[in-house]
């Protein structure tokens, strides 16, 4: 992805809802966009499926094998959806058809992308589902989505997900709808598929412990701005944006027992307030003048690390 | 967004034209209704005559405008008795809830499921014709709509803080109700007494093309309609005239009603 | 398998309670039928010997028990106008009102539920607009009025059918279908309308849904998310509505078949009405209603058959 721009067009005007996002998904890797909620995260991840509402428009480039899927027709871009990209939505009750079997909507991705007949459908189907860890899945392929649990109804979602093994598989939210001790069982169900069948994740989350679980590298993102990017470890040890060490500084740590919990002051602008400098300027500890009239460029800082701030060498 | 204000100010429009009409026929028609004219027979529209005459030779214009003070009357008065008595029924079985609330729900709900129009010839064929049973039948017939609507307001109201507050300060239940709630659930209610109306007028049309509501001398679109018929192949105007004019007094308080509904929402 | 039983039990409640409520409110009423058939001169004797004949001077609970009976052996009563049993003249007019609220009920499907679909998909540009204003202008004309104009233009202008009157099926399959296709356009207009604005909502509702996004991910075309998943979720509001549409079909055939002077019950009901003729009303009153109490129930149970969320209970 280079230089992404997204705006939505109302009766009230154009808002830019993602400003200049550029970053790479290499194959076996899971990718992290985090940020807090209306960053601009989960409109990316639909622009890159295009499934973007009509008065969306986008600009830069998404090359996926070489073709721009900005620049794509819909005909084009719908080849590659199901079999190439997928995605897996945050709440599998309301992601999954309540009036079909469970079966029935894994079946129809292979019916669609595949050349599979009848019985061989079916067993591929069962299989599938045996892989992200379904039990008796031919019984359970003919359930409805109610009769199964928070855990199993995203399972079934992954495996529809996975059913034609795309290169590309985005995850938006997945765990934040299921009770903790299935999220540990989801993320390693994620984690197997990206080493064993070879699909790259984006994983989309606002919980950085999660993040830090499953991803390879991470994007944090900021009022529609990449404010960073690293390797995972990297991110944590350390952080070179304001916004980032603000985030790390948030988390609860096992000895904070008893402290404070850290607060970002102020809070996120609103997609209509546009700044023309840093947008992160108004909250940020270390702002200087500069920042207030210039947009920070990308700073390199080592191998894979950027970060979009003046002080980004310097901090610490 | 502007798109939705055109419902509103459409049903604003033709409303306000019609009742302009009305309010001028209490005082003038161009011909005296029942005038009658053997030589102008069935004639078609002209600069004399706009909507051309009857099979008496009457001005149909005028018995046009005479006809919308019964639409209006008729409407106006039946709303005004259903709503009155809906909205009470509603609200007492929203706010108090309970075993009563059940059992009037229930009755609501089987009024709405008998046709309205076998109710009203029910009410007329044991108390007789006439405009006034017609108004009353109608006003039941528009009870359950009230009521609905209106107890979904007091459940929801009910919980509100401000509501809890006057409790606590002991004011009475039929004050909270009515001088508290009440004010803020007006709004369903007003969509719903647009929508009555013109369900008002369309019954009334019915049943005095049936020639079971309003009786001559009353004038009456719906009645208008009825005699017209055997006369259709000579005088289709005098068909279609009233037909056109109960299709737009409806339209008026639909796009009335819907546009009072949008603005509501684009409140919230 | 309880679940039907229980709606089949509360059916047969409500039809208990239905045909109570229909005898006890013929019962208060003012007016006699007998002065109303003899007319107002009629001597003691007469009006006894009628009475009498009526089974008017039995106390009200063994008149109520034998309502009760007579409607399981089919027997309502005695017509005072025809002189013939009510349960007879209902019957022989049943076929005209049946088959007319079938076809009426058949056109507001085939042509309501597409159209709202379509009104859906090009939601707010020109098609699905100009289908939105059409449905309001439906909804607001008097379907008598309508089927005036039809009658007009069709029966007396083109001649393309014969304006009014019916042929029985028996004698003339093609010509009953004509004689009643009018008419049922005329009823079947402003439920069409209303048909179109509500599956045109649930259709735009139930598009805003993940389903639906996780359909369009798989690679669907608009078509296919719209018929293949879309649209059975959205009928099952469209099913409840149906109910609603029956009382209107039912009730919008009593105007018609005067406008057309076709023989159905609704015409008959009209006409006993004017003459009081009190047991033949109640009879019909009976009829319809149970006539919809019963497509409820059976709307009911396609419920249940559509929606598997719905058997769990």
């Amino acid at each position: 992805m280079r230089d992404l721009n997204i705006s939505f067009t109302t009766a009230k005007g154009d808002f830019p809802a993602v400003r200049g996002i550029s970053f790479d998904v290499g194959r076996n890797s899971i990718v992290g966009l985090v940020g807090e909620s209306g960053c601009g995260k989960s409109v990316t991840a639909l622009a890159i499926m295009r499934l973007l509402p009509g008065n969306a428009r986008l600009s830069g480039t998404i090359d996926f094998s070489g073709r721009n899927i900005v620049a794509m027709h819909e005909e084009e871009i719908r080849k590659l959806r199901g079999s190439e990209i997928s995605m897996i939505f945050q709440e599998p009750l309301t992601s999954l058809n309540p009036l079909w079997k469970v079966g029935r909507q894994i079946d129809e991705n292979l019916k669609m992308h595949t050349e599979l007949k009848g019985d061989d459908r079916f067993q591929s189907v069962v299989d599938i589902m045996r892989d992200v860890g379904l039990p008796d899945p031919e019984r359970l392929y003919h359930k409805y989505p109610h009769e199964l649990s928070g855990g199993m109804r995203q399972r079934i979602a992954i495996a529809i997900a996975v059913a034609c093994r795309p290169a590309l598989i985005i995850a938006d939210e997945p765990t934040t709808a299921l009770d903790v001790t299935i999220q540990a069982q989801i993320l390693q169900l994620l984690k197997d598929i990206n080493r064993e069948k070879g699909s790259s994740i984006i994983f989309i989350s606002h919980n950085f412990g999660i993040i830090r679980e499953i991803c390879t590298s991470i994007c944090v993102m900021y009022a529609g701005h990449l404010v960073e990017i690293a390797p995972t470890e990297k991110l944590f040890c350390e952080p070179r944006h304001p916004y980032t060490i603000g985030l790390m500084k948030a988390i609860p740590k096992t000895d904070s027992k008893g402290k404070e919990l850290y607060d970002i002051p102020g809070k996120v602008p609103s997609i209509t307030d546009t700044l023309p400098g840093c947008p992160f300027e108004p909250r940020c500890e270390y702002a200087f003048e500069r920042c207030k009239r210039e947009l920070p460029q990308f700073e390199v800082l080592g191998e894979q690390h950027e970060s979009r701030c003046f002080l980004a060498g310097e901090l610490r | 967004m502007k798109r939705k204000r055109v419902s509103l100010y459409i049903g604003i429009s033709i409303i306000a034209s019609l009742l302009a009409m009305m309010v001028v026929s209490l005082f003038y028609t161009p011909y005296p209704v029942t005038e009658m004219n053997r030589d102008e027979r069935f004639a078609p529209p002209s600069a004399n005559h706009p909507l051309g005459t009857d099979n008496f030779g009457r001005d149909v214009l005028s018995r046009i405008m005479k006809g919308s003070q019964t639409a209006f009357f008729v409407g106006l008065i039946a709303v005004s008795v259903g709503g009155l008595f809906g909205v009470l029924v509603g609200a007492i079985a929203g706010y108090f809830g309970g075993m009563l609330d059940e059992f009037i729900m229930r009755l609501m709900d089987a009024m709405m499921a008998f046709p309205g129009i076998l109710f009203a010839l029910m009410f007329v064929s044991i108390f007789g014709v006439g405009i006034r049973n017609t108004i009353i039948a109608i006003g039941i017939m528009s009870i359950p709509s009230f009521a609905r609507i209106t107890r979904s307001g007091f459940i929801q109201h009910k919980e509100f803080e401000y509501v809890k507050n006057a409790r606590v300060k002991g004011v009475s239940n039929f004050r909270i109700m009515f001088s508290h709630i009440l004010p803020n659930v007006l709004s369903p209610i007003i969509v719903a007494a647009s929508m009555g109306f013109s369900s008002a007028v369309l019954s009334e049309a019915a049943l005095s093309y049936l020639g079971l509501g309003v009786q001559p001398p009353d004038p009456s679109w719906g009645r208008m309609l009825n005699e017209s018929q055997v006369f259709i192949t000579l005088s289709p105007w005098y068909t279609i005239a009233p037909g056109i004019f109960i299709t737009l007094i409806v339209l008026g308080f639909n796009f009335l009603g819907d546009g009072i509904a949008d603005l509501q929402d684009r409140q919230q | 398998m309880y679940i039907y039983l229980r709606k089949l039990f509360a059916m047969l409640a409500t039809v208990f309670l239905v045909s109570m409520i229909t005898f006890i409110t013929f019962e208060i009423i003012p007016g006699d039928p007998v002065l109303a058939r003899l007319g107002v001169d009629a001597d003691e004797a007469q009006i006894r010997a009628l009475s009498e004949e009526l089974g008017l001077d039995e106390p009200l609970y063994k008149r109520f028990f034998g309502w009760i009976t007579g409607l399981f052996t089919g027997d309502l009563g005695q017509s005072i106008r025809y002189s013939r049993p009510v349960s007879e003249l209902i019957f022989d007019r049943l076929p005209v009102t049946l088959s007319l609220a079938l076809i009426s009920m058949v056109l507001i499907v085939i042509i309501g539920v597409p159209l709202g679909i379509l009104s859906a998909r090009y939601g707010d540009r020109l098609p699905g607009i100009s289908i939105s204003i059409v449905s309001q202008i439906g909804m607001a004309v008097p379907s008598f009025w309508t089927g005036i104009i039809l009658m007009y233009i069709f029966g007396l202008t083109l001649r393309w059918v014969s304006p009014g009157g019916y042929t029985p099926w028996s004698v003339d399959p093609v010509e009953a279908f004509k004689s009643l296709l009018l008419p049922a356009v005329a009823i079947a207009l402003p439920s069409i309308a209303t048909v179109i604005r509500y599956t045109r909502n649930t259709v735009m509702e139930q598009m805003k849904n993940d389903y639906v996004r996780l359909a369009f991910s798989k690679g669907l075309k608009m078509n296919a998310v719209l018929f293949r998943h879309v649209l059975k979720n959205a009928l099952i509001p469209v099913i409840t509505v149906l109910g609603m549409i029956t009382a209107n079909i039912l009730g919008g055939s009593i105007v018609i078949e005067q406008v057309f002077t076709l023989p159905g019950v609704g015409r008959l009901l009209i006409n006993a009405i004017s003459v009081r003729d009190l047991p033949l009303v109640q009879g019909m009153v009976l009829y319809i209603s149970l006539v919809i109490v019963v497509t409820n129930f059976l709307i009911d149970i396609v419920y249940t058959l559509i929606d598997p969320r719905i058997k769990l209970r």
